[in-house]
């Protein structure tokens, strides 16, 4: 006789369970909604050629991937000149902030090096953008790299990295 | 009635626990974590080209001697300054025959375009005479090499008209080279 009972009693548990987990998911169903903001890097920031020079001098990349040098450089073509860009995805029309890249970032040649700084981004009022109705965003940054007098010829490489969330 | 106690405390803790999972992606969703990406970022500092006549050689390309006739010929002029005629026998006094040879330097292993003309017209006074399928003996994918250096020379095919005045026949002839 104690049996039955028994079973009884853990049914009507595990249906009070299954309410309040069907609740919660219920509730995360709700969050889940919003599409996780994806960012991928579409393009790298590249300075490309600048003939040696004994004066120093600098190239800027802006935003929109035109490049500009001072007055002691001579620049040369051959090698692609692009700003850094980033295409963001996730929730439409939600609002992103974006985490800029360092101050001052470090090229490489074997043991020389060079500056990159002053980065700017295409969006200029802020970091916070809006999500596109597909989306989407776009966005770019360009920076000036420092060439000191006489540096040593060769690529120079570097890295940096940003990153988004929503606001 | 003790044990069925016992037993109901059990589950009621199996369902705390439940309800504690199933918050947990909400949880996650609010974390708003950050997503990155890496760029990379490049600058390639060159060393200006220079080109030079090579050897102290004088920059010229000499076709030397060739006899005239009343059928067109040409005279092809090879890097290395050998002589080839197309109609046997025309080709006259070797003296002073030679090819341009050039020096080349820049950033080493770097890859050149060395740009030559198409055709080049050469003159005695009215009479004229045209050189034309330039070509340069660093292959086809001209490059400095790993010291930044390169040497070429350069070679000419002369077209000779039927009957063409006799004479000397100059003229002058521009060739550059660049990077890729």
């Amino acid at each position: 006789m104690r049996q039955p009972f028994y079973i009884v009693i853990i049914g009507i548990l595990i249906l009070i369970a299954g309410q309040v987990f069907a609740a919660a998911a219920g509730a995360a169903a709700a969050a889940g909604v919003i599409e996780p903001l994806d960012i991928n890097k579409t393009a790298d920031l590249r300075f490309g050629r600048v003939f040696y020079s004994a004066a120093a001098h600098t190239i800027t990349v802006a935003p929109d991937g035109t490049r500009i040098a001072s007055d002691n450089a001579i620049l040369g073509d051959g090698d692609p000149v692009s700003a850094a860009a980033f295409l963001l995805h996730g929730q439409p029309g939600d609002t992103f902030h974006i985490f800029p890249p360092p101050k001052t970032i470090t090229l490489t040649n074997g043991a020389q090096s060079l500056l990159i700084t002053d980065f700017t981004c295409s969006i200029k009022t802020s970091n916070n953008g809006v999500l596109g109705s597909d989306g989407m965003f776009l966005f770019t940054y360009g920076a000036t790299a420092y060439i000191d007098a006489g540096q040593a010829p060769g690529l120079y490489t570097g890295t940096f990295t940003i990153a988004v969330n929503y606001q | 009635m003790r044990a069925i106690e016992v037993k109901i405390r059990r589950m009621m803790t199996v369902s705390v626990l439940l309800l504690a999972a199933c918050c947990l992606p909400g949880a996650v969703y609010g974390a708003n974590p950050h997503q990155e990406a890496a760029a990379g970022s490049s600058l390639h500092i060159m060393l200006s080209l220079s080109l030079a006549g090579a050897g102290g050689n004088p920059v010229m390309m000499n076709f030397g001697e060739v006899f005239t006739g009343g059928v067109p010929n040409t005279v092809t002029l090879s890097t290395l300054g050998e002589r080839a005629a197309g109609v046997a026998g025309t080709l006259g006094n070797d003296a002073g025959v030679i090819v341009p040879a050039f020096t080349v330097t820049g950033d080493h292993s770097a890859s050149l375009d060395i740009i030559l003309p198409e055709t080049v017209t050469i003159s005695n006074g009215l009479a004229t005479m045209t050189v034309a399928g330039f070509t340069h003996n660093l292959g086809a994918t001209p490059a400095l090499d790993a010291n930044g250096n390169a040497l070429f020379s350069v070679g000419a095919t002369l077209n000779v008209g039927a009957g063409q005045p006799t004479g000397q026949y100059t003229g002058s002839f521009v060739i550059a080279v660049a990077y890729q």
